[in-house]
């Protein structure tokens, strides 16, 4: 079924899936990920040929979120690959993406000819290109070359996912080796770029038990296999049944907070989270403690400001948001947006589309 | 025995080929152990005759038709897509009627609101092994089946009286059938004397003497709350077809039930687990005494929640230190949508490591023993879990297929969405098996299906993986339910055909293990056997991968050895005996000496 004979796709209309890419770019960088998938789909559904998006696509669908799909992606590189059959980022996708299938024969010549000819400013590709390369030498029982692999795409130049990516999956092949040693510098610079990276909590964990001699590094570990377990509770469960349980997920994230007090970004994290679970109530009381720690900041007066108009106060979260611009005057109108988005959705009973439109209006004028 | 089992057995014996000659046994010696010399002898007659429909290709034969195996399990849904009706289907393997051989209890679905059921047989199905590849269906006369909805059925001789009893584990309550065949001809309801009703959805039961009081005592892995009335998942604004099953987060998870068996009558004890037990969906369970203290420990895979490994702390107390044994978690660090579990000793380094199946895009784990009670994922290293990835495993067991002295694999596998294509055209519904070699070291290699056989090339929904010697020719038969389809009976070729390159068929052993008192399966034994230099270790375990259960008898593989030079047991009590040498090719019981 993945190799399916495929036909080259007939042309449509470039100009409206030349705006659907630019959408789906934009909702990239913006970290809006499931609107990305969403946008360059209708990119490729508007014009079959068109074959940025084609790769786009191709690349976003093997983003581990829950549009992951790896066949579509394959897809999508075959397609354009038909189109222009040397076309380097579409022999690296083709590549990473049999990788991740195990169809390693075809793989790896592809993933090597990516890395031989991709110039070196496609960071990006090359750090993918060598991490799957990696993954797929270390499967085979060649550790020592995956090595260098997860070494390229750990570098400075590369972008932090990858590198963070990078310097975990080496810890692991080298605590397998025996090498803690070695193993341990990776997993702290992985931590440095990632904070909260779950499996390098828990590799750091694992490794500091192991050599545990005395009560400095065995209270060190102890700490990190409970910042993982929290981490992982706090991500493993992610049903609408858990999401709503926002007493549940408040008592985990204040018991990290706890258990990690230099990470001061966990008290955020729980205001978001309880605003996602529509829990503003809980969301206005974690800011008043995030204002008593840190001070009155633009982020915190955002957050206050979302709180408030999830409770229905829309008086008081404009008064937040003043506050904000006063503080900062950059803040993009996509953010003061995001406050009348809580007002609607924490007061769905009251709030109807044109009253919310109207209310955008007033607040963002032409922004 | 009766005279029409007595009959039965005689009239067989002609049809059996080798089976009548390698099975079975001379004088039963107390304390020690009787074997059949004669086992072994001559060239194997090959099974493969007028009532095969195989295609011999392969280390696996597929046989298809003419076993008299007319069973087919039926999910019982109406189209609502409910969670319990994707992933059920659980075999066994027993010997109920004392005859020697492995008897094949298949598990049924239920009725579910707005399934028709006119017409349709929904009871669990008892077959009757009369030798040859040939099945009867006793159901009936035995009464072997209950009315739930069965996930699994352990079958351990819970009244030690030498004869292996059902307990029938369902979504909803579970329910006991006391093996009265030798003295009445069938089974009888024993539940309202001997308890453990445990209401929830159960998915699978592990038995073991956990106090070392002599009998039985129980474990029930729950799985989620039992809901028939949830609207149902999957991305529904684009239509019916988009309806999907729910993933098992969508659900409260069932707490996990532990019994003490105080009498003959299971006492509900799971207290003692503490709030431990009430956090995992809880799918498969197997024991092993995985850090070598001498008592029964449990291993539970849990779906999408951290696994649970319960040290055995005596005393009927246990902890839970899955997460301080690194075997909550994969080596990512998040858990798994763990199914099928085994334990066995993969790298030859004389502890037990431990494999998981799990769900597609994770893939199924190795956790590799240290020997001092901690685990580590290896799974990519060895190769065992990387051909894993696209597959949804379920049935997992370990064993010797090849004869050669090591563990390989087999994993059952089938999605639980039926229009996963829809989500992802990268995966299928019906997926084909895995068949995974050991290269001695604890590396795997995926057999090729051409090497694995005809049913390796096919795709299938395939939920439990049972493992035994089906046709007494010494090496191990394989039986694959199906979800809402016929089950697999695969037939191992190792002995009637040996590999390329092999003068002859390699070597094996059969042992039988006969405890003394209540646990007379000596669930929990320990069992070192020493031949030609190599040292192999097993449990006797009972159930073990995901809806399955076979206990006796155990079978190493020896490779070119021509005898074993040693076996140790060490019974579930602590004691110990050594046995040997014994001659190869044979299925030896070994007696647990009197105290």
């Amino acid at each position: 079924m993945l190799d399916a004979p495929l036909e080259p796709p007939r042309e449509g209309d470039r100009a409206a899936a030349g705006t659907w890419f630019q959408q789906a770019l934009a909702a990239r960088s913006a970290q809006r990920l499931h609107d990305a998938v969403l946008a360059f789909a209708r990119a490729v559904t508007a014009d079959p040929s068109h074959l940025e998006s084609r790769i786009e696509y191709g690349f976003q669908l093997i983003e581990p979120t829950e549009d992951q799909s790896l066949g579509v992606a394959l897809e999508q590189f075959r397609i354009a690959r038909l189109m222009e059959s040397d076309h380097l980022h579409a022999i690296a996708g083709e590549g990473i993406v049999r990788a991740q299938l195990n169809d390693w024969a075809r793989a790896e010549p592809l993933l090597r000819r990516a890395l031989a000819e991709l110039p070196p400013t496609a960071v990006g590709r090359r750090a993918l290109c060598d991490i799957a390369l990696a993954d797929l030498l270390a499967g085979d029982g060649r550790p020592e070359e995956a090595l260098q692999h997860y070494d390229a795409a750990s570098g400075e130049s590369r972008p932090p996912t990858q590198r963070t990516g990078a310097l975990v999956r080496s810890a692991a092949v080298l605590m397998q080796l025996d090498r803690p040693e070695e193993a341990e510098p990776r997993l702290r610079r992985a931590l440095q770029i990632e904070m909260e990276h779950v499996r390098a909590h828990y590799l750091l964990a694992q490794l500091l038990s192991r050599r545990a001699k005395d009560d400095a590094t065995r209270a060190e570990a102890a700490r990190e296999a409970r910042i993982h377990e929290l981490l992982r509770a706090l991500r493993d469960h992610l049903s609408s049944l858990y999401v709503r349980d926002t007493a549940r997920r408040a008592k985990l994230w204040n018991e990290l907070a706890e258990a990690w007090p230099e990470n001061k970004r966990l008290l955020h994290s729980l205001v978001r989270d309880q605003l996602d679970g529509n829990d503003f109530a809980g969301a206005r009381i974690t800011v008043e403690r995030l204002e008593a720690r840190d001070g009155r900041t633009a982020e915190t007066l955002w957050l206050g400001a979302r709180a408030t108009a999830g409770s229905g106060d829309l008086v008081g979260a404009k008064a937040l948001v003043e506050a904000m611009l006063k503080l900062d005057a950059n803040v993009p109108p996509q953010v003061v947006r995001a406050v009348l988005e809580d007002w609607r959705r924490g007061n769905s009973a009251t709030v109807d589309q044109a009253t919310f439109e109207r209310t955008v209006k007033q607040w963002l004028g032409n922004r | 025995m009766s005279g029409r089992l007595a009959q039965r057995r005689a009239g067989d014996a002609a049809a059996r080929g080798r089976w009548a000659r390698g099975a079975w046994l001379g004088a039963v010696v107390a304390a020690g152990t009787a074997c059949d010399p004669r086992a072994g002898e001559g060239a194997p007659a090959d099974p493969l005759g007028a009532t095969a429909s195989a295609d011999a290709r392969g280390r696996f034969v597929w046989r298809e038709r003419g076993t008299g195996v007319d069973f087919v399990h039926r999910m019982c849904g109406s189209g609502k897509k409910l969670l319990v009706e994707i992933t059920g289907a659980g075999a066994s393997l027993l010997d109920y009627d004392g005859d020697g051989d492995q008897d094949l209890l298949l598990c049924q679905g239920a009725a579910l609101p707005g399934f028709d059921a006119t017409g349709v047989d929904l009871r669990d199905r008892l077959y009757r092994n009369d030798g040859g590849w040939r099945f009867t269906d006793v159901t009936e006369a035995t009464g072997a089946f209950d009315a739930g909805y069965t996930y699994s059925i352990a079958c351990p001789d819970v009244d030690g009286d030498g004869d292996p009893d059902l307990y029938f584990v369902n979504a909803g309550r579970n329910t006991w059938l006391r093996n009265d065949v030798a003295t009445h001809g069938r089974f009888v309801d024993v539940t309202a004397d001997w308890g453990a009703e445990s209401p929830e959805w159960s998915a699978s039961a592990a038995f073991a003497d956990l106090d070392l009081d002599g009998d039985l005592d129980l474990y029930v892995a729950n799985y989620v709350e039992l809901r028939l009335d949830h609207p149902g998942c999957g991305k529904l604004a684009r239509g019916e077809a988009w309806r999907r099953y729910c993933h098992p987060d969508e659900f409260r998870p069932a707490p996990d039930r532990l019994y003490r068996n105080d009498d003959g009558r299971f006492v509900d004890v799971s207290e003692r687990l503490g709030e431990a037990g009430k956090g995992g969906a809880g799918l498969g369970v197997v024991l092993s005494d995985y850090d070598t203290d001498g008592d029964v420990d449990l291993f539970v895979a849990n779906d999408s929640t951290p696994n649970f490994l319960w040290r055995n702390d005596g005393g009927f107390r246990f902890a839970e230190v899955a997460g301080e044994a690194w075997v909550a978690v994969d080596g990512s660090g998040v858990s798994t949508a763990a199914m099928g579990c085994d334990f066995g000793d993969i790298d030859g380094d004389g502890d037990f490591d431990l494999v998981v199946a799990n769900l597609a895009m994770e893939v199924n784990t190795l956790y590799r023993n240290d020997g001092e009670g901690h685990f580590d994922d290896r799974s990519a290293a060895s190769g065992f879990g990387p051909p894993s990835l696209l597959y949804v495993g379920f049935g997992l067991e370990l064993f010797d297929a090849d004869l050669d002295a090591d563990l390989d694999a087999m994993v059952a596998n089938g999605h639980i969405s039926d229009n996963i294509h829809l989500y992802d055209p990268s995966q299928t519904f019906r997926q084909p098996p895995l068949f995974l070699t050991n290269d001695g070291s604890g590396r795997f290699k995926n057999a090729r299906p051409e090497e694995a056989g005809r049913y390796f090339e096919a795709q299938h929904v395939a939920r439990a993986l049972v493992v035994g010697d089906l046709d007494g020719d010494g090496d191990q038969d394989v039986v694959i339910a199906h979800w809402d389809g016929a089950p697999a009976l695969l037939e191992n070729r190792t002995i009637a055909t040996p590999s390329a390159g092999e003068a002859a068929a390699p070597r094996w052993i059969a042992l039988e293990l006969i405890g003394q008192g209540k646990n007379r399966q000596a669930l929990g034994a320990h069992v070192t056997v020493v031949a030609g230099g190599k040292t192999q270790i097993e449990e006797v375990r009972g159930t073990s991968s995901y809806g399955a259960f076979q206990a006796l008898p155990l079978v190493f593989g020896l490779g070119a050895a021509a005898q074993v030079d040693r076996i140790s047991v060490r019974w579930p009590d602590g004691r110990t005996s050594d046995h040997g040498p014994l001659p190869a090719d044979a299925r030896h019981r070994i007696t647990q000496p009197a105290p």
